[in-house]
Formats: C-alpha cells, structure tokens, sequence
C-alpha cells in the first residue's frame, strides 16, 4: 500500500514595516488552496514503453526509451489513461487499435497504446502494462490525464479549504 | 499494409467474428486475423512475439464500444 500526500505550503514577500526598504516573507494562507481550485490534483509521473514492449526491443537489442517525466492531472472525468502527443513522440510508441473517445468537442477516434506509468517518490503502486488513448493537451500546462481506470485503485482525499491533497492505495 | 487497411480489414469481419467469440479479442495484421485472445494483454504479447514493435490492431469482439469520455480534452 502507497501513500502520496501534498500538503501545500505558499509564501508571499511584503514590505517589512520595521525596515523600510527590506521585504518579510510570510505564510500565503489559503494560497495552496487557490492553487488547487485553478490547477486540480496535478501529479508527477514517470511514463514509459510497456514491460513486454521493452523486453522485446532487448531481444532486438533495440533501445528501450528511459521513462520521462510528466506532468499528470487526475481526471474524474476521464474514463482512462490519457496522453498528449508529446508523449507518443517522445516515446516511439506503436498503435495498438482505435477507440473511440468523448470530449468536449464531440465524439472521435483516438489511438490506443500501451505504456508504463509510475509515480516518483512515492510508493503508490506502478503500473507495467496499462493502456492509453491519445488526446490533445498541447494547450495544457499537464501532457497526461490519469483517469478513473487509475483511479479504482485510490483512496483519494481532496481538501479545498487547505489545498491538502492525499492518494492512497 | 497498413494500420487503416487492418481497421478496415477488422470493420468487414467483426460481425462473423461476434458468431464465436464475442467479448474477446482478436489481434489483426497485414489484414489477417493472427489470433483470438481472452484478454487485451494477451494480444499485445503476442503481436510483439510475431511482429516485433510494429502497429498491429487489438480489438474486443462484439461488445459495445466502451465510453472513453475525457472531459479535460477538446
């Protein structure tokens, strides 16, 4: 069992009024809490090609692309794992099929692949085999989605009066 | 042959498929059904044990789509 805990800590700089000229830094209350009403829970992840893709590039002796470092929101309103394009690119994955997918623009075919996923610096447990759909997050600040597939395995507790977020499972 | 001839390859047969193997899934390229499988992974496995790391189509047999809605994408 893993746990992942943010506890938001902001700080603000203000003119100290004993010394004109010089700042103090104080506590930003209710700044983690803002901060999670404009970003939502925005996790580090590590994506990678599957476990048996990279074991059969080994067997080619091809080289198995390191897992890179993304940026990933959790998604309630997504059914699965989702990934930018980036992602795709960066990682030379191949299609495994097509679904189709439900957005806010309407209803299209996406591209199905299967990664790896894995949360740095937790112990929330790491997935070898999990499949992903393509979407477009070119315009967000997050390049993946993590869904509620993810997400059946997760306690998760959202506290917007702190900003205090934390995911067990 | 390519990944959009396979789609299509899958499109034509997906219906005699449903007859024997509905909810399964069959592995499908260079238009040809090179297997039915209990599960996805089990697919996938053997597309890179044939194939190597290439584009192959997986897909469930006779089942409804599954809503993959994504709120967050546009």
């Amino acid at each position: 069992m893993g746990r992942l805990t943010i506890q938001p800590l902001a700080v603000r700089a203000v003119p100290d009024p004993n010394n004109p000229g010089q700042i103090q830094v104080q506590v930003a209350l209710g700044a983690g809490a803002q901060a999670l009403t404009i970003n939502g829970i925005v996790l580090n992840v590590l994506i990678g090609v599957d476990r048996w893709t990279a074991e059969s590039l080994r067997a080619q002796s091809l080289q198995v692309p390191n897992p890179s470092p993304f940026s990933a929101m959790v998604d309630t309103g997504a059914s699965g794992l989702a990934l930018d394009n980036s992602i795709i690119q960066a990682l030379n994955l191949t299609r495994r099929g097509l679904v189709r997918v439900h957005t806010a623009s309407g209803s299209r075919l996406a591209n199905l692949y299967v990664v790896s996923l894995s949360f740095p610096a937790t112990e929330l447990r790491s997935y070898d085999v999990v499949r992903a759909t393509e979407v477009d997050l070119s315009a967000q600040p997050f390049k993946c989605l993590i869904g509620r597939e993810i997400m059946a395995n997760w306690h998760v507790h959202y506290n917007g009066q702190t900003g205090a977020i934390s995911i067990s499972d | 042959m390519t990944f959009e001839e396979d789609m299509e390859y899958l499109n034509s047969i997906k219906e005699e498929l449903a007859k024997e193997h509905k909810g399964k899934f069959v592995l499908i390229k260079d238009k040809q059904n090179r297997g039915i499988f209990s599960s996805f992974e089990d697919a996938h496995k053997e597309a890179l044990r044939l194939f190597g790391v290439v584009d192959v189509v997986i897909a469930q047999i006779g089942l409804e789509e599954p809503l993959n809605y994504i709120a967050s994408a546009v």
